[in-house]
């Protein structure tokens, strides 16, 4: 089963605009699809709609098809931005915390316990066990938030801005966990504006833009290309690097299109 | 690190059981039983590893008690019944009235502060698992403290933001109260907002679910623990009865 948009158009309540506007686009179990957007392009709203939390929460207008791959409450994990506003509050430690939603769901106890211990290995927050959530920093509380959704396993992942706070080693894991995730054949749908990133994971890109979708594809395409920059979003520093390139030698064919948008492409292309 | 006391070990019931029923014993109880009453509360709350609920208590009744006095038993009818004493009259019957009802006041806040020490939030969540519709009401108290927090932290933070920015908040009264208004407006803006993006938070954690929870570290309830909890129940009804029977 896919998580497919059909058509849908959300428009918050007392809003002029639509947040979304008749999009259309599938994500496929084992793929990872990143929601590369402009500011206020409704990326955090398709989240929403996927967990189906709105309009059921948030009220408002919607229109159109949004096709889960499981029904039922939380068939999908939702990391949302800032994570801190999902901290529960009341649980009195980081294992409760990580453990909160799979014991909600009733899950069986030795599962849940297992879970946690291995989504806290995952991120790199055993030592954090024992912590009160409410004394974390931020990049610790992202850690907290992803491991909890983590330890949901479950088969729709819905992940916003998910590298905000980490550091390196945490966006290391990030990456690792989100190929691990897609490899057991989970379907993770990422929005998120930080290229670095999502270009060396995701395997599907749908670009969003004032509620509409410009583009649904490769990611190399899109990010090789002038449309990062006609958008205004940009693309990687490789490609931002090629660019500025190509325009100081416009005729030398080692900086011809289409561009090196990774570290691997350019060594690739410029390495000899 | 010392042991934990009796209450704080015993099943998260058990505390609020013995802080219900004390409470309402001591409404239901007549005089001389509610002066008896203070002292068997005071002994069980010392015995049961909250001795500091006594100290708290009595700091907390002590000016309440004093108006009690001088109210009832100098003030009050002591022009006429009053046994002299250091220029002034004290009435016997008002001073017992304001012991009774001072000891009222101290039985119960002795009760409630024993309940508020030595249960732990996440051990009554656990313990609360089971029962869906209890722990929706426990988990939306928690979430309310937990709000408090958030509001007062946000608050520090949006004083020092203003302050920052040339705010000065000290100086005569007119400037104070000029003061509130940058500092209110934001405040309350965010509140707005916080409330808003926390219900959708809570909702994607699975807070608002009705499923039957699973504890993570389930408590066990022991069979003294639950004769403690009878024997509330039995004294609380044992009063009740005699209070509508006489």
């Amino acid at each position: 089963m896919t998580l497919a948009f059909d058509d849908v158009s959300f428009r918050y309540p007392g809003a002029a605009a639509p947040a979304l506007d008749h999009v259309s686009w599938q994500c496929e179990p084992g793929s990872i699809t990143w929601l590369y957007h402009t500011p206020g392009a409704g990326a955090s709203t398709a989240l929403l709609l996927a967990a189906g939390i709105a309009p059921r929460r948030t009220g408002g207008t919607f229109h159109g098809t949004v096709q889960v791959p499981h029904s039922g409450e939380h068939a999908g994990a939702l990391l949302l931005s800032p994570a801190a506003t999902q901290l529960s509050g009341i649980a009195a430690t980081v294992r409760e915390e990580v453990a909160f939603t799979p014991a909600a769901l009733g899950r069986p106890r030795a599962a849940i316990l297992e879970a946690v211990d291995q989504a806290l290995a995952a991120f790199g927050i055993e030592s954090l066990a024992g912590r009160d959530p409410a004394t974390l920093s931020g990049g610790e509380t992202q850690r907290v938030l992803l491991a909890a959704a983590w330890a949901l396993q479950a088969p729709l992942l819905l992940l916003d801005a998910p590298e905000n706070a980490l550091d390196q080693d945490g966006r290391d894991r990030l990456q690792a966990l989100l190929r691990q995730e897609a490899a057991r054949g989970a379907i993770v749908l990422i929005a998120d504006t930080d290229p670095e990133v999502m270009a060396e994971v995701a395997d599907h890109l749908v670009v969003l833009d004032q509620g509409r979708v410009v583009y649904d594809g490769a990611p190399d395409f899109f990010l090789a290309g002038d449309a990062p920059w006609t958008l205004g979003i940009g693309s990687t520093m490789v490609a931002e690097l090629a660019r500025a390139a190509q325009a100081l030698a416009p005729d030398d064919p080692r900086f011809a299109a289409p561009s090196p948008w990774t570290i691997d492409g350019a060594l690739a292309r410029w390495g000899a | 690190m010392s042991a934990p006391g009796y209450f704080a070990a015993a099943h998260p019931f058990t505390p609020i059981a013995f802080s219900a029923a004390t409470a309402g014993l001591a409404l239901l109880l007549p005089g001389d039983g509610v002066l008896l009453l203070a002292v068997l509360t005071a002994i069980a709350v010392t015995a049961g590893g909250a001795a500091r609920a006594i100290r708290h208590g009595v700091l907390l009744v002590l000016p309440l008690a004093f108006f009690l006095v001088l109210l009832h038993g100098v003030l009050g009818d002591a022009s006429t019944a009053g046994v002299p004493i250091l220029g002034t009259a004290i009435d016997p019957a008002g001073l017992r009235y304001a012991a009774v009802q001072g000891a009222r006041l101290l039985t119960m806040i002795l009760a409630t502060l024993t309940a508020a020490y030595t249960t732990d939030p996440a051990r009554l969540l656990d313990a609360v698992s089971g029962r869906p519709a209890l722990w929706r009401v426990v988990s939306l108290l928690l979430v309310t403290r937990d709000t408090v927090r958030r509001f007062r932290d946000r608050a520090g933070e949006i004083v020092d933001a203003q302050r920052a920015r040339g705010l000065r908040l000290r100086g005569s009264p007119w400037r104070k109260v000029r003061a509130l208004r940058p500092l209110l407006f934001p405040l309350l803006l965010s509140a707005l907002v916080d409330s808003e993006t926390r219900a959708i938070g809570l909702e994607s954690r699975g807070l608002l679910t009705m499923r039957q929870r699973t504890p993570l570290a389930p408590r066990l309830d022991r069979w003294h623990d639950r004769l403690v909890r009878y024997a509330a129940l039995a004294a609380v009804l044992a009063a009740l009865a005699w209070r509508i029977a006489r």
